[in-house]
């Protein structure tokens, strides 16, 4: 083929790849080839990529090689997942041979990319799913199922050893938590922009199957603020509230020894100071720290970096550098997302009339946007949110007095207005933020509500939506203003790019995405511990429990409390209340128990 | 009778404690004869199990031992693994038994999920639904679990509540505990160690009490004996368990004549204990299961009535004993008190009960000192049967009849026109009548009426939203009873009806005197389970239909009441009944 031809082929590709995997689509645009990889002839004249002196496929017939390979390899399932993609021979012939389909794992985008260049993708549409230059963590949360059989590329595998031994021990441990839960202490802050996150990643550790504990920083928020106000007397004032955060870090210690948890998960701004997190190590277990915050305006993480094992966070670029600076070597991305059990359509009759706009903003008077929104106030435009100035210039589009608005409420707000003003904060720029990464939480809700939605060009965007079907953007308000005048009268096409963009963060952008994808990341380098404490629970469950419950109806009814933490008669209660339905024998037993032990 | 076949294999469990279960031998004496040839079994604790063998009517006993678990139970699994194997072992052979009636005479949650868990289909008391919460049917036992809520506006004694739960016949009955040879043989020896005389005096003080609380002080017990040894030359007896021997030296220690004392705490059985009590002149106890036994024996009582203790509930059942309680606006408080300054014991008085001793003691009869009528904080009972052979407490220094009291005899009288009836009507009132005049100070206060007055109202409001009540589960039947029942209608339908139960419970927490009729509708709708909408809808219909009729009934009581003491009084023209719009006149 022409150089010509292939970026011809490679450019169609990266189109229909897109709405498939906007991410992978995103980094097939900004490829810019590598001298890594080498491309050879066979003798068949078929193309044989060569990286660092391993040729992927035979050099004579990678055909036949792939026909044999399959020979080697039979398989009889619905699905699998192939470990490396090479040049797709063996692929190839996977597909013709069999009607499964297919997960393939390809560490490398490069190869990808050179691949992409020489076949078209489309005739792998229906049955191949691409995982291209992934972490082994966010390749295995994209599986849709782990038990799947897998079969190797060897001369991929002997490329990215590594690699696939993550992904292997990241399947593992999926499958052996889908057996055995995980118990996650989560510590949230005591107040702020992070604890709905972290109320979100609670119910979606439940919803994985795990079982959360919740360390309830939050109920500590009242007497915080009142211990604020307590001494007029700034110096005093600061030392009250240190001396409360303090104890508040000694009432996360006590719980965290309570619940024995296999991973504790604190959030941005959780009461934790060093001297805490370094008591919490003597659990032995991982320490992680979700940053969803701007590392540019909050900037305390530099001080706590190097006492978390990890930190997750919602920005690239720069943002791992800096924190290897301070200490940090557990970096890993993980952006924000939605949590559908709230952020949801909604009914017909959900009473939204009150929120019905043409043209919405839900959201604090952050300078930008203060800046910017003037240019809107000949449209119809509504403002909802806490600290809009009522006698200023946004005063007749101010929406409930300025109150704060409840998730509830913004719900209903992305529901009933036909367009959801997006815009980034800034608290220094005019308008659009030019150099804006992270992609806020609002993006994923609003779109969760099937709501319609203009934001600011925002870096990370285009790697997480298909931007040009699902998401349009603006870049200034100029344009802005021009979409709204644009999309007011265009309410099919709004309500396309509505359901377009639910689709997509239902499909890859929940909660339970997200933390899928961070317990896999971790406990890929702790599957040996996670195995062996499932091992010493184990026994004494058999010490405990079953040796003195064997033979009784306790016995098979404890099965599923296998792994709660104590197996103690609260939990058990607890459950019961929770039941439905005719008590049990064993239930009623259990609760004449618990009135005598009570 | 509620069930068709005669049962033939009951089962009596009762948990509770040695008071409870000779209160329980009206009801099973009751039983005895209703099922001659029916097997009872009882079931009780390990404490009571060998007085259990007193009680009469058993043809078998068994016991479950929760006490051998009473140590180290805390933090280790093992142990309530333990406690629940015990539980299965002991539980399913009696399961097995398949028993076709079960009295719990208790409102304990254990004794009701063990009930449910022998999956008996004929039970007196609780059981517990299918959300674990109790339940009962019957309801006289509705009544009793709604009871301690409105102590104030309660009369009955627990054996009457029981004996009615039991559907017994009405008539007279009486407590009883089965003698024993052993009874004499136990206590000889213990007569002649101490050398008590056939003709000897002999007091017995039961000066403990399971609860702290609840105890007369010591200092007062010690009085009170000096004085009757001083007077009467009487011999003291001090009763009690091993673990109330230091109240017992408490009182020696401050007596002027302990020579004159015998103490036998910690030292009686079962058998030594019952040969005692049967012998004594006097019992001067507090609310005990002592006490209980002297009732069952016919040795008169002199009973302190202090903090928790109720005499309307738990008083000695049988007429003629003497009952004291302190006369103070927080008597009796409320279960689960501690109370910091127990002033209620401090408020009857040694002389006084040496006095009525000593009266009685002369005339057979109990009655006050001279000028005795005027007692300031105190309230002196005397035990008597009304024409419904329920017991009841005389008050021998009457007081004014305030609202809480005239409720609570018009509500002894609804309760028993209603609750149970086929028929419910409301009988005279001449019985009350006569009662409220011999217990209470007559004039009625006008304030009473004048509270009354106001009450009535709360009243017909009650009586308006009980027919709300109907109305509203009456269009839920129409609306399933037509051809396509809208679900959104039958949704609106159930939403009105909790907010009317709201509203209904509202009048019962602002107005306590409705609150025993609210909190019974309460515990009835409770009861109402299941998926069949139409049997709920009835069955609600049902519940308001009684509220309704039991505000009308409560109505027409205390009208009566107020037109028969009212015109024994001279009371304002403007509170007279002919004024007044009386529900079904």
């Amino acid at each position: 083929m022409s150089a010509h031809d292939k970026s011809t082929l490679f450019h169609k590709n990266l189109e229909w790849m897109r709405p498939h995997n906007p991410s992978l689509a995103e980094r097939m645009k900004r490829w810019t080839g590598s001298p890594d990889v080498a491309l050879s002839l066979s003798k068949t004249e078929k193309t044989v990529p060569v990286v660092r002196q391993i040729s992927l496929h035979s050099r004579y017939d990678p055909e036949k090689e792939a026909r044999q390979w399959f020979q080697n390899n039979t398989v009889d399932a619905a699905s699998f997942i192939v470990f490396g993609l090479g040049f797709g021979y063996h692929l190839d012939v996977l597909l013709e041979h069999t009607t499964s389909s297919i997960s393939v794992i390809e560490p490398s985008l490069d190869l990808f990319c050179h691949w992409a260049s020489e076949v078209e993708l489309s005739r792998y549409a229906d049955r191949v799913h691409f995982i291209v230059g992934e972490t082994a963590a966010k390749a295995v949360s994209l599986l849709q199922d782990t038990r799947q059989p897998v079969l190797s590329h060897p001369p991929s595998i002997r490329l990215h050893e590594a690699y696939f031994k993550a992904v292997e021990a990241g399947m593992e441990f999926d499958r052996l938590t889908a057996e055995h839960p995980l118990r996650v202490l989560v510590i949230p802050p005591i107040y702020g922009g992070s604890l709905p996150t972290a109320r979100y990643c609670f119910d979606a550790l439940e919803a994985l199957g795990h079982r959360a504990y919740w360390a309830d920083c939050d109920k500590m928020a009242q007497a915080f603020h009142a211990i604020k106000g307590f001494s007029a007397n700034r110096e005093h004032s600061e030392i009250l509230s240190r001396k409360f955060l303090e104890f508040i870090s000694e009432a996360v210690v006590a719980r965290a020894a309570e619940v024995r948890p296999d991973l504790i998960l604190a959030l941005a701004q959780a009461p934790l100071d060093r001297e805490t997190v370094k008591r919490l190590k003597a659990l032995e277990v991982p320490i992680a720290f979700w940053f969803p915050e701007d590392f540019r305006t909050l900037t305390y993480w530099q001080e706590m970096a190097s006492a978390y094992d990890y930190f997750f966070a919602f920005q690239r670029g720069e943002f791992p550098q800096r924190l290897k600076e301070a200490g940090n070597v557990g970096y890993y991305y993980l952006p924000q997302a939605c949590h559908p059990a709230v952020h949801k359509k909604s009914g017909p009759a959900a009473g939204l009339e009150k929120f019905s706009a043409e043209l919405s903003f839900m959201g604090a008077p952050y300078y930008n946007r203060t800046q910017s929104f003037v240019r809107l106030l000949d449209l119809p435009f509504k403002i909802w949110g806490e600290g809009w100035d009522p006698e200023g210039v946004y005063g007749a589009s101010l929406q409930g007095n300025g109150k704060r608005v409840s998730t509830e409420e913004a719900v209903q707000i992305f529901n009933a207005s036909r367009i959801n003003i997006n815009l980034h904060s800034s608290t220094f720029h005019e308008g659009v933020n030019p150099n804006g990464d992270f992609v806020n939480p609002r993006t994923f809700e609003i779109a969760a509500c099937e709501g319609f939605q203009l934001v600011d060009c925002r870096e990370e965007l285009p790697f997480l939506f298909d931007i040009e079907n699902e998401l349009p953007v603006y870049s200034s308000i100029s344009e802005l203003r021009e979409l709204i005048l644009h999309f007011q009268g265009n309410p099919e096409e709004r309500r396309r790019y509505a359901a377009a963009a639910r689709r997509r963060v239902l499909a890859e952008h929940t909660f339970e995405h997200r933390m899928r994808e961070l317990l896999t990341h971790i406990f890929i380098d702790h599957l040996d511990r996670f195995k062996s404490t499932l091992a010493d629970r184990e026994t004494e469950w058999n010490d405990l429990v079953l040796n003195s419950a064997a033979g009784t109806s306790l016995e098979s009814y404890l099965k599923p409390f296998k792994d709660c933490e104590s197996f103690s008669l609260k939990t058990l209660k607890e459950a019961i209340e929770k039941g439905e339905g005719e008590l049990s024998d064993p239930e009623l037993l259990i609760l004449m128990v618990d009135q005598v032990v009570e | 009778m509620r069930q068709a076949a005669a049962p033939e294999n009951i089962l009596m469990l009762n948990l509770t404690r040695m008071g409870d279960l000779i209160q329980s031998t009206p009801l099973l004496k009751g039983v005895r004869e209703q099922y001659p040839a029916a097997r009872i079994t009882l079931l009780v604790g390990r404490d009571f199990y060998e007085f259990s063998k007193r009680l009469p009517c058993v043809d078998r006993t068994l016991v479950l031992d929760l006490r051998q678990f009473n140590d180290g139970r805390k933090g280790k699994i093992v142990n309530w693994v333990e406690i629940y194997k015990y539980f299965e072992q002991t539980l399913n052979p009696l399961r097995d038994e398949k028993f076709d009636l079960a009295f719990n005479l208790s409102h304990s949650k254990l004794s009701a999920f063990i009930l449910s868990y022998l999956k008996i289909a004929n039970i007196r008391g609780f059981r517990c639904n299918s959300r674990g919460e109790r339940q009962t049917d019957h309801p006289w036992m509705q009544y009793f679990f709604t009871e301690p809520f409105n102590r104030d506006f309660n009369t009955f004694n627990l054996v009457d509540l029981f004996s009615r739960a039991g559907d017994l016949p009405d008539k007279p009955r009486s407590l009883e505990i089965r003698s024993a040879p052993e009874d004499t043989e136990k206590l000889q020896p213990l007569l002649q160690q101490y050398g008590i005389g056939d003709s000897e005096f002999l007091i017995g003080m039961q000066a403990g009490s399971s609860l702290k609380g609840r105890r007369w002080p010591p200092a007062s017990f010690a009085r009170l004996a000096d004085q009757l040894i001083s007077r009467h030359n009487a011999r003291i007896v001090l009763l009690g368990v091993a673990s109330e021997s230091d109240i017992a030296g408490e009182i020696v220690q401050r007596m002027e004549f302990p020579d004159r004392v015998i103490d036998l705490t910690g030292k009686t059985g079962i058998d030594s204990l019952i040969g005692m009590v049967g012998r004594l002149d006097y019992l001067v106890t507090n609310d005990t299961g002592t006490m209980h036994i002297a009732a069952a024996l016919d040795t008169p009582v002199a009973g302190l009535f202090f903090a928790h203790a109720h005499p309307h509930e738990t008083g000695p059942y049988a007429p003629g004993h003497l009952i004291f309680q302190a006369d103070i606006p927080c008597a009796p408080c409320s279960y689960g008190i501690e109370c910091n300054d127990v002033v209620c014991v401090r408020k009857v008085s040694p002389e006084l009960v040496f006095n009525m001793i000593g009266r009685h003691r002369r005339s057979g009869n109990w009655s006050l000192p001279e000028n005795g009528e005027h007692l300031e904080g105190v309230r002196c009972f005397v035990t008597e049967f009304d024409r419904d052979h329920c017991l009841r407490m005389r008050r021998l220094n009457p007081a004014p009849l305030e609202t809480r009291d005239l409720f609570a005899w018009a509500y002894r009288r609804l309760w028993l026109d209603t609750l149970n009836t086929e028929a419910p009507a409301t009988r005279p009132v001449d019985g009350t009548v006569e009662f409220l005049r011999s217990s209470y100070r007559l004039p009625v206060p006008l304030e009473t009426w004048q509270a009354w007055q106001a009450l009535r109202r709360t009243g017909e409001e009650l009586l308006a939203l009980a027919e709300r009540g109907v109305e509203l589960a009456g269009s839920i039947l129409t609306e399933l009873a037509g051809p396509r029942p809208s679900h959104e209608r039958l949704s609106r339908a159930g939403d009105r009806i909790t907010a009317l139960d709201d509203q209904i419970s509202q009048v019962g927490l602002t107005r306590p005197e409705w609150k025993p009729i609210t909190d019974l509708f309460n515990k009835r709708k409770e009861n109402i389970d299941g998926t069949d909408v139409r049997q709920m809808a009835n069955e609600t219909r049902q519940c308001y239909r009684k509220m309704k009729l039991e505000c009308e009934m409560l109505s027409r009581i205390i009208e009566e009441i107020r037109d028969r003491l009212g015109r024994q009084a001279a009371w304002g023209e403007d509170v007279s009944s002919m004024r007044m719009e009386v529900p079904g006149r």
